[in-house]
């Protein structure tokens, strides 16, 4: 899914069919990407909308090569750009719950409110640690992976997943 | 992406006794792999979005009123060096225009940057984030936010600007900086001038020189295609129409020559025609895009 490479597009520049190819190629997960920073769907597909529309205007000197690269790095800029600092508040949607019947409705209580201190926590985690930590569970990415795509080495990679997980438990064992 | 689609897992996870017995991370993992992320509108929905936003762009004005009209690519050459630079990213960017073209673009902090025909901006998007500097080969005119010193270098000199908007030319050993608002400082050879609004600072010969009382709305004209000129070499001022049609103009014994005046890029033979007849002189077009500039036949 990751690397869209089509020999007619060798070199540099974009036409409508390769724009849409890239836009059906990376949207989902340039759109999962900002997510993970900003926890809100609309401004996700916002900025997503963005980030293509600047990658329209510089068409002429796009190599699709270098596409997604160059999409991760308009749709950060433009997120840091407009959303400095934001309080943010998650909300996943939690697939393993949805029709599901519990022993009790007790333990139904208990799982639900798990997920909601989950979700909270997730939103007070660092955006760096937890774009890197929801991109290795959630999108099943690996190291490597998540390395080339937010340029950064597989050692940072390493650091942030392991501050993410010490947060969650930390956060997650506490009493509330 | 396997959005949608669930994950494998097991049902006697939400047994009480079996939860009970995992670890804070195996529950973690569990719940965090059975999230989604939510999707307001679709992929064929967005597609569809994104289509009529670049209809109505490619209906709405040309940018600027080049005569590249729509065919005109607004490409912004950016060059993503990726270098790690410990743990956050480094990209140095470079905003291009070519011959011909003129390109808006905002920059990281939010002041926004109109980038004049054949002139290119650099820098590197964590450099600018700690210090907001950039360089500058050929013209530019800036909308700069408040806040953190903001430095255009140019190959002759330095400006420095705090919350204004001002026109940078640089090209060659030509020097001129103009400021609309605000206040800035041109450093070049040692020397600095500091300039209100309404002034113009020019390096003639290495020496900054200032000039005041001049109308605002003649400073930068060239953003809505009008240029104003006040007794400049005529030679500049082919260039600049070289620079702003894309086009080769031969010229020959124009030196010490200077013209004042005003023209529009909306179209060639017009300008050739303005600058060309008070100056008694001809011009030739060949092959659509060079151009010989003669004495007017007696």
């Amino acid at each position: 899914m990751r690397i869209l490479s089509n020999k007619n597009q060798a070199g540099t520049g974009l036409d409508q069919v390769g724009f849409e190819q890239l836009f059906d190629a990376y949207y989902d997960e340039l759109q999962h990407f900002i997510f993970f920073k900003s926890g809100d769907t609309e401004i996700a597909e916002d900025i997503i909308q963005d980030a293509f529309l600047k990658l329209w205007e510089m068409r002429s000197s796009v190599r699709v090569e270098t596409a997604r690269a160059l999409l991760y790095t308009i749709a950060s800029n433009l997120f840091a750009n407009r959303y400095k600092r934001m309080k943010l508040k998650f909300k996943l949607q939690q697939t393993i719950i949805e029709d599901r019947t519990f022993e009790t409705p007790e333990f139904e209580m208990e799982i639900k409110e798990f997920d909601q201190k989950l979700q909270r926590v997730l939103s007070g985690l660092n955006e760096n640690n937890r774009t890197v930590f929801l991109m290795s569970r959630m999108e099943q990415m690996t190291y490597n992976e998540i390395a080339s795509t937010l340029n950064i080495s597989v050692k940072a990679v390493e650091k942030r997943m392991k501050k993410a997980l010490e947060h969650v438990r930390k956060e997650i064992e506490q009493k509330f | 992406m396997e959005t949608g689609k669930n994950r494998h897992i097991d049902p006697s996870v939400f047994s009480k006794t079996h939860f009970d017995q995992l670890s804070t991370d195996e529950k973690v993992d569990i719940f965090v792999e059975g999230y989604r992320v939510p999707q307001k509108r679709g992929k064929a929905e967005a597609l569809e979005l994104l289509r009529t936003k670049l209809d109505q762009r490619s209906t709405e004005k040309p940018i600027r009123n080049l005569r590249i009209y729509w065919s005109a690519v607004a490409s912004i050459v950016f060059i993503a060096l990726l270098t790690t630079v410990y743990f956050y990213q480094s990209t140095p960017n470079q905003i291009v225009a070519n011959k011909g073209q003129h390109l808006e673009y905002t920059l990281p902090d939010g002041s926004n940057v109109i980038v004049n025909a054949d002139s290119k901006i650099s820098f590197s998007e964590s450099g600018f984030a700690k210090q907001r500097t950039l360089n500058l080969e050929g013209e530019a005119f800036f909308s700069v936010q408040k806040g953190k010193p903001f430095v255009v270098k140019t190959q002759t000199g330095k400006v420095e600007v705090l919350g204004t908007t001002l026109n940078v030319f640089s090209r060659d050993i030509e020097l001129s900086v103009s400021c609309l608002a605000g206040k800035v400082k041109v450093s070049a050879n040692n020397q600095s001038v500091i300039l209100m609004p309404g002034e113009k600072a020019d390096l003639v010969s290495g020496t900054l020189q200032k000039t005041t009382n001049i109308q605002t709305d003649q400073m930068a004209g060239w953003r809505s295609g009008e240029f104003h000129f006040d007794n400049v070499p005529l030679i500049s001022i082919f260039e600049e129409i070289e620079r702003q049609f894309n086009v080769e103009i031969a010229t020959k014994g124009l030196e010490n020559r200077f013209f004042t005046g005003s023209f529009s890029n909306k179209n060639l033979n017009e300008v050739l025609e303005t600058v060309c007849l008070p100056m008694h002189l001809d011009y030739e077009i060949k092959n659509g895009n060079k151009i010989k500039i003669v004495p007017k036949a007696q």
